[in-house]
């Protein structure tokens, strides 16, 4: 299928690029520098030429001239108020396509014409820098080229460097401190599904950079957005068709001492598909367990036949491991149908990354205090060693076609596949001093992720200015864990070992599918006046997801256990076959696998709203407005409904009617002070309002659901003063205040015997800081190619909880948020020259240490310790079409912890390095 | 594919069509308990709320559980002599167990010639249904109360249950609480996982009071403990614990209970005979401080694991006890601040007295068969401190620590002595006498030996260990 398409849109691009003979074509798009706009309407002209060529810009500001004479050309574009803009000495290329991107300003003090030599806009940074200078709202970005400079592969590393904005574990994105579920993400405008089957959040390092324009975060909500978000909404654009003839193929080779060409890799024979992240289906819950499984004394042949069907790799192998490699290969043209241009894109792209540790230190702790002597001491309960490997399996793929049916009207079609494995083996082992013994455990996981999704999107514009934007997607993620598999046992004394059932987890098996359907329909209308601007529109959010899992644990009734684990699991020692036990071994299905664990859940999301633009004096802009939403979310387990584990849940939010304001002041042309206060939500998401408590064993801990779960109300307070500079310099300051009603929090119950966490609504909490962003090249000692840069973010939040428990003494938590970082810091230097074809970049990120996890009684709690990350790269352009780049990444190597601190003193949770990453890559590229 | 995605985009987004996901569940009382019978002379009970009620299960029916059965608050459940209780098999919320919440009583009295049975469904009375040494099979018998504990709140949930079950809470105030009467009861083959990793023991007591009466209960097959208590203060007499996957006998949070003529015989998996924890990990020093009083105890290992560790500040007494066939003795924990000094922990509840072993005898214990071996007493007497991450000791407690510790060993009047016992004749030929610990005024009788056995076998006939 993917194939066909390939030599579908290959043979089309030569066809239509082969039209053009001995004459160029220019085309380009014009913008308001005012407001950043594109322009509809204004004229482009070849000046000289007869018979004249001339268009209009259409909706998208875009125009194209066609046969223009080759050679160098003056070209003169209008607009109605504006000033008259004409570029001189503009190059045209014979048969090829120049690029013009150029501004209007509208007309003062008399200044009807501009005259300006030919410069195309190359940097995509500057079009991102101008959204943020001219937006009403506060925006920060990350475009495509600052990702390849950065070495950034995934959206969850390339997000990381806008201002404010840390990810967690990889995955989840923290905006000003405030954890994912304060973050919202759609894709080109679209909501889309999560992957997490405890929350609603989408996991960005799914997202290949290979396919994305930019990333752009809002900090300020206005009244068009989803309204449930309150650290920032994070819109992922993905590539829009070239200008022109673009080819793009390029392939990467990584090289990390600690995890590359390593013999003691840890692995474990897997399917034929492993490869590309999929499971061919080996690790799939055998078809004779499929209809449960016994227990034991019920019926015994048929449990040992089960228990005989399972696969007998348990524990990891060593293998060699390959360099780190990523393939990627993208083509796109612009051409015409039925003389309306058409655009096109298709681009894939594949990688291969491995991780290894063997360094890795695991331990827990608790706190013996003595209250009355304020005096204790950290107990150790487990002291552990750690080795883990892990390959990590990227594929991409978006085809994107778009037509113009008039220069006012364009559809737009986007499909696209993001998806993955991650193939990975643990080892630990060490004293369990509570139990006097030494534990080894063993873990093979293995995980796949796919995200597909297809968008449809219109814009239309009309004479009056008025314009229509609708888009409609439908995206479908799916999680698959098949397999995951535990082997834990100890020894005694004189080598010895032994399986102890109550000390510790029994070997078991693990599934878990997750699947998730987002149907998302937007639509905006515009409507221009001569001094103000109404918009408004409506949305409607469809989400289905089902969430099922399955454990099988691995028991025997006395059957010896002599420390090796395929002895243990042989089919001589199952069940009945085995000689010297009360009964072998045999599965025993857990009650995670009862359907009662498993759910389904949706919700039906309208929004309408309406917002008036308008200008007070020539200085200040206002975006006003209002949105109401009605959410509905609907939850229940699979169990029959008469059932008397049958659960279920519904909430109703009809009542959220959210205003925004945002106020721009220019106070030079250069330079803004914005102002911004709006309110937004944050809803439960749907495992926390279903009344039930299920154990979430990968943490160890069990959840408990709370129907009577209110969302929260957060309202917003932004400052910000900013100066642009030419050339892509800056300096803003920025501060934030947001006062949360009934934030959702976990609190762990203190009557509980393990960790029980709840879902309450705290009474309020209070979040504030400051963002400081500057950019600044060196050209007072002519070095306009030299950059620096950075952006620095304090954030301190408090939130507070009182609860009694049944008891006299009230419990009270009194703590920052949970995972916020107090600081973020991101610096970069940048080197181009685009003369020498040399570019250079070091990148440095850190931020602060983070609530990780909350633990029982007066343990102090476990925070994530930072982690200075330090990247270089360094490209040459050799000839017209080839970059070489090497690259070095985490130039620090600095160790991963997680800690508790008690009396000043660190104790380690978690730790490990994972080592520098040497890369070289190549590209080729036309356009 | 692709286009099949897009056509069914563009067919939503053009009919904005509504989905219907409304369900309306139908039961005129979802929370009745249902007493199912079988027509095979067996009844089954499902508790889907209500608890059994206050009600009488007859010997003449075989009643098996199926799943969580709670006696509730007001309700008292009486188990007629000779009475066969069984329990499905399942794990986590499909658990099978029999639990008396905080308010409830539970009047089960067999006799020695017809003793209550609670054990597998793939079991008979007999007990010749599935094998002797099968653990697992089901969930066990848990038994609630309002007595106190040490726990931070003074409510708990029981271990493996969600607090969101209320009947599963435990803890209060009243130490001479009642949850009625268990009597000769046997709990065979139980042990399954309540959930969380949590395997449920023997016979489970949270926060009973002193009120309640445990006599004459056999514990075999269990895969987890033997008898665990959580707190409270129960008063437990003739008790045999055999064949157990953990520990034979389990305390924590502040146990403050008496015992006499407790015997545990241990198979080749077990763990420890005596797991004894002070307080739970969140509040090891709080109080009440846990020191049951233990007398005529007879523990007899299996040659590789451990008599009875202290720990979590654990305090407690056995007197007139046997201590036999096991690698390791009696350990207790050691904890020092950074400055070296003692800080709450088992050995702090040695000096204050809190902790005594007395006028016992040991034989077989940590390969110790006469007091004329050197340093005999350290070999029995141990103390144990944290270790650091690479497994070493943090810290090694002072030479006179180590002293005061192995010298309790014969300053209490414990001795090396054979009392000629063993695992499947725990009774020994001439009764084991000489330097006896008196007794307190209350609950204990006043016997002349010590152990749990004089000269004849009390669990003879009734339970599965001796039939």
């Amino acid at each position: 299928m993917k194939k066909k398409i390939i030599i579908l849109i290959t043979a089309l691009l030569f066809i239509f690029t082969g039209l053009y003979a001995q004459k160029g074509t220019v085309r380009g798009q014009v913008i308001d520098e005012s407001t950043g706009e594109t322009l509809v309407g204004a004229t482009v002209i070849i000046v000289g030429s007869n018979p004249v060529i001339a268009t209009v810009t259409d909706y998208d500001g875009k125009f194209s001239l066609e046969n223009v004479p080759s050679g160098l050309q003056k070209i003169q574009i209008n607009f109605i108020s504006y000033q008259e803009k004409i570029i001189e000495n503009f190059e045209i290329i014979a048969n090829d396509i120049s690029i013009l991107n150029t501004m209007l300003s509208p007309i003062i003090q008399n200044i009807s014409q501009v005259v300006v030599s030919a410069k195309a806009v190359k940097n995509t940074d500057v079009g991102l820098l101008t959204l943020q200078k001219k937006s009403v709202t506060l925006v920060n970005g990350v475009s495509a080229q600052a990702f390849s400079k950065m070495g950034d592969a995934d959206a969850a590393s390339a997000i990381k460097r806008v201002t404010g904005v840390s990810v967690e574990g990889g995955k989840y994105v923290f905006v000003r401190g405030l954890s994912d579920r304060y973050s919202k993400i759609t894709l080109n405008g679209a909501e889309i599904p999560g992957l997490d089957p405890n929350k609603n959040t989408v996991q960005l390092d799914i997202f290949s950079t290979n396919i994305i324009e930019n990333i752009v975060v809002q900090k300020t909500f206005s009244p068009d957005l989803p309204a449930s978000f309150a650290g920032g909404y994070i819109n992922i654009s993905t590539k829009s068709f070239p200008e022109k003839f673009t080819l793009l193929l390029s392939t990467s080779f990584g090289y990390n001492p600690n995890a590359n060409l390593r013999n003691d890799f840890l692995t474990y024979n897997g399917g034929k598909l492993d490869w590309l992240g999929i499971d061919d289906g080996i690790r799939e819950i055998p078809e004779i367990a499929t209809n449960g499984v016994p227990f034991l004394y019920e019926n015994n042949d048929l449990l040992d036949q089960i228990s005989m069907s399972f696969n007998k790799i348990m524990t990891p192998i060593t293998k060699k491991s390959f360099l780190n490699q990523s393939y990627s290969f993208s083509i796109g043209n612009q051409t015409k149908l039925f003389s309306n241009p058409l655009g096109f894109i298709f681009d894939m792209s594949y990688s291969k990354n491995f991780k290894f540790y063997n360094d890795g230190r695991f331990s827990r702790y608790n706190l013996v205090e003595d209250i009355a002597a304020s005096q204790g001491v950290m107990n150790p309960l487990l002291n552990e060693n750690e080795i883990f490997s892990e390959e990590e399996i990227t594929t991409s793929a978006l085809v994107g076609v778009s037509y113009k049916f008039t220069p006012f009207h364009k559809i737009g079609i986007n499909l696209m596949h993001n998806g993955g494995g991650l193939i990975s083996a643990r080892q630990r082992q060490g004293s369990k001093p509570e139990d006097n013994m030494y534990m080894f455990e063993n873990t093979l996981g293995f995980q796949q992720r796919a995200f597909n999704s297809a968008q449809l999107n219109g814009n239309h514009a009309f004479t009056n200015k008025a314009e229509i934007n609708w888009t409609s997607s439908l995206t479908k993620s799916i999680l698959k864990e098949p397999d995951l598999r535990f082997f834990n046992y100890d020894s005694v004394s004189g080598g010895n070992y032994e399986i102890s059932y109550s000390a510790y987890p029994s070997p078991a098996r693990f599934f878990r599918n997750l699947e998730e359907i987002n149907l998302d329909n937007k639509i905006h209308f515009t409507l221009p006046y001569d001094n103000f601007k109404i918009k408004f529109g409506a949305s409607y959010t469809f989400k289905k997801r089902s969430s099922i899992s399955n454990k099988y644990d691995i028991l025997s009734q006395g059957l010896n256990f002599n420390g090796n684990v395929n002895d243990y699991i042989a089919d001589e020692n199952i069940g009945q076959n085995a000689n010297d036990a009360t009964y072998g071994v045999y599965y025993q299905i857990d009650p995670i696998t009862d359907k009662y664990n498993s759910y389904i859940a949706k919700e039906h999301l309208f929004g309408v709203y309406a917002i008036a633009e308008f200008k007070i004096g020539n200085n200040i802009n206002v975006q006003t407005g209002l949105r109401y939403e009605y959410d509905y979310i609907f939850v229940e387990n699979m169990v029959e409904s008469y059932h008397p584990k049958y659960v279920r849940a519904e909430s109703v939010y009809d009542k959220d009617i959210l205003p925004a304001i945002n106020v721009n002041y220019s106070l030079t042309k250069s330079s803004n002070f914005r102002i911004a206060y709006s309110r937004t939500l944050g809803r439960p998401a749907f495992r926390e309002i279903a009344p039930y408590a299920y154990y979430d064993f990968k943490e160890g801990w069990r959840v408990v659901g709370n129907p009577n779960l209110e969302r929260s109300i957060i309202d917003n307070f932004d400052l910000r003063l900013e100066k642009f500079f030419s050339g892509n310099q800056l300096v803003s300051v920025s501060s934030f205040a947001k006062y949360f009603t009934k934030p959702i929090e976990l609190v762990d119950d203190p009557r509980a015997n393990n960790p029980e966490l709840h879902y309450v609504n705290a009474d309020n909490s209070v979040l504030y800081g400051l963002e400081f962003e500057i950019r600044k090249n060196f050209d007072f000692i002519n070095l306009e190619d030299l950059l620096i840069g950075g952006n620095f973010t304090i954030i301190k939040s408090q939130v507070e909880y009182v609860e009694d428990f049944g008891s006299t003494n009230p419990y009270t938590i009194s703590r920052p948020m949970y995972g916020q970082s107090p600081w973020v810091v991101n610096m970069f230097i940048n080197y181009q020259n685009d003369d020498l074809g040399v570019a250079s970049n070091i990148g440095f990120n850190i931020d602060g240490p983070k609530l990780a996890v909350v633990t029982k009684g007066s343990t102090p709690d476990v925070y994530q310790q930072s982690v200075p990350a330090l990247n270089f790269n360094l490209s040459k352009k050799i000839g017209k079409n080839i970059v070489a780049k090497f690259s070095v990444g985490n130039i620090l190597d600095a160790d991963y912890k997680k800690t508790y601190t008690y009396d000043n003193k660190e104790y380690i949770f978690q730790q490990y390095s994972l080592g520098r990453t040497y890369s070289f890559s190549l590209k080729y590229l036309i356009n | 594919m692709k286009t099949r995605l897009l056509l069914l985009t563009l067919v939503a987004f053009l009919s904005l069509s509504v989905f219907n996901s409304c369900k309306d569940p139908v039961e005129p009382n979802p929370n009745a308990t249902e007493f199912i019978d079988n027509g095979d002379g067996s009844v089954t009970i499902i508790d889907k709320g209500e608890g059994v009620g206050t009600k009488t299960l007859s010997a003449d029916t075989v009643w098996i559980l199926q799943g969580l059965v709670f006696v509730n608050e007001g309700q008292e459940l009486t188990i007629e002599a000779g009475t066969l209780i069984k329990g499905m098999p399942g794990t986590g919320e499909n658990a099978s167990a029999l639990i008396v919440a905080r308010g409830g009583k539970i009047n089960a009295v067999g006799t020695a010639t017809a003793p209550i049975v609670f054990t597998a469904n793939a079991d008979n009375y007999e007990g010749t249904g599935v094998s002797v040494d099968a653990q697992g099979l089901w969930g066990g018998v848990i038994l609630l109360g309002k007595a106190t504990t040490n726990n931070p709140n003074v409510e708990k949930a029981i271990e493996g249950l969600p607090t969101s079950e209320s009947r599963g809470l435990y803890g209060g105030s009243d130490d001479s609480d009642n949850s009625g009467v268990l009597k000769y009861v046997s709990i065979r083959h139980g042990g399954t996982d309540i959930g969380e990793g949590n395997e449920i023991n023997g016979l489970t007591l949270g926060a009973v009071g002193s009120g309640t009466v445990i006599e004459y209960i056999e514990v075999i097959s269990n895969k987890d403990d033997g008898i665990e208590f959580f707190g409270g203060c129960p008063q437990l007499k003739y008790i045999l614990v055999s064949k157990v996957g953990d520990d034979s006998f389990d305390y924590d949070e502040g146990f403050h209970g008496k015992g006499q003529f407790w015997c545990a015989i241990q198979s080749a998996d077990g763990d420890r005979l005596g797991e004894h924890d002070g307080g739970p990990s969140d509040n090891e020093l709080g109080a009440p401080y846990a020191t049951p009083i233990v007398y005529n105890a007879t523990y007899i290992g299996n040659a590789t694991g451990r008599i009875i560790t202290f720990r979590d500040n654990a305090g407690g007494t056995y007197k007139n006890s046997i201590f036999v066939n096991q690698a390791k003795g009696i350990d207790i924990e050691y904890l020092q601040d950074d400055n070296a000094a003692i800080v709450g922990c088992s050995y702090k509840m040695f000096q204050d007295d809190y902790l005594n072993i007395e006028n016992n005898a040991f034989y077989n214990v940590a390969s110790i068969i006469s007091d004329t071996t050197t340093n005999f007493a350290k070999s029995i007497f141990k103390i144990s401190v944290p270790e650091d991450d690479n497994g070493n000791p943090l810290y090694e407690p002072s030479q006179n620590l180590v002293d005061a510790w192995a010298s309790a060993f014969a300053g209490n009047t414990n001795s090396i002595l054979n009392p000629s016992i063993t695992a499947t004749n725990p009774v020994p030929t001439t009764a084991v006498a000489g330097s006896m610990a008196t007794y307190p005024a209350t609950f204990f009788e006043q016997v002349t030996y010590k152990g749990a056995f004089g000269d004849n076998n009390w669990a003879n006939g009734w339970t599965l260990s001796f039939k």
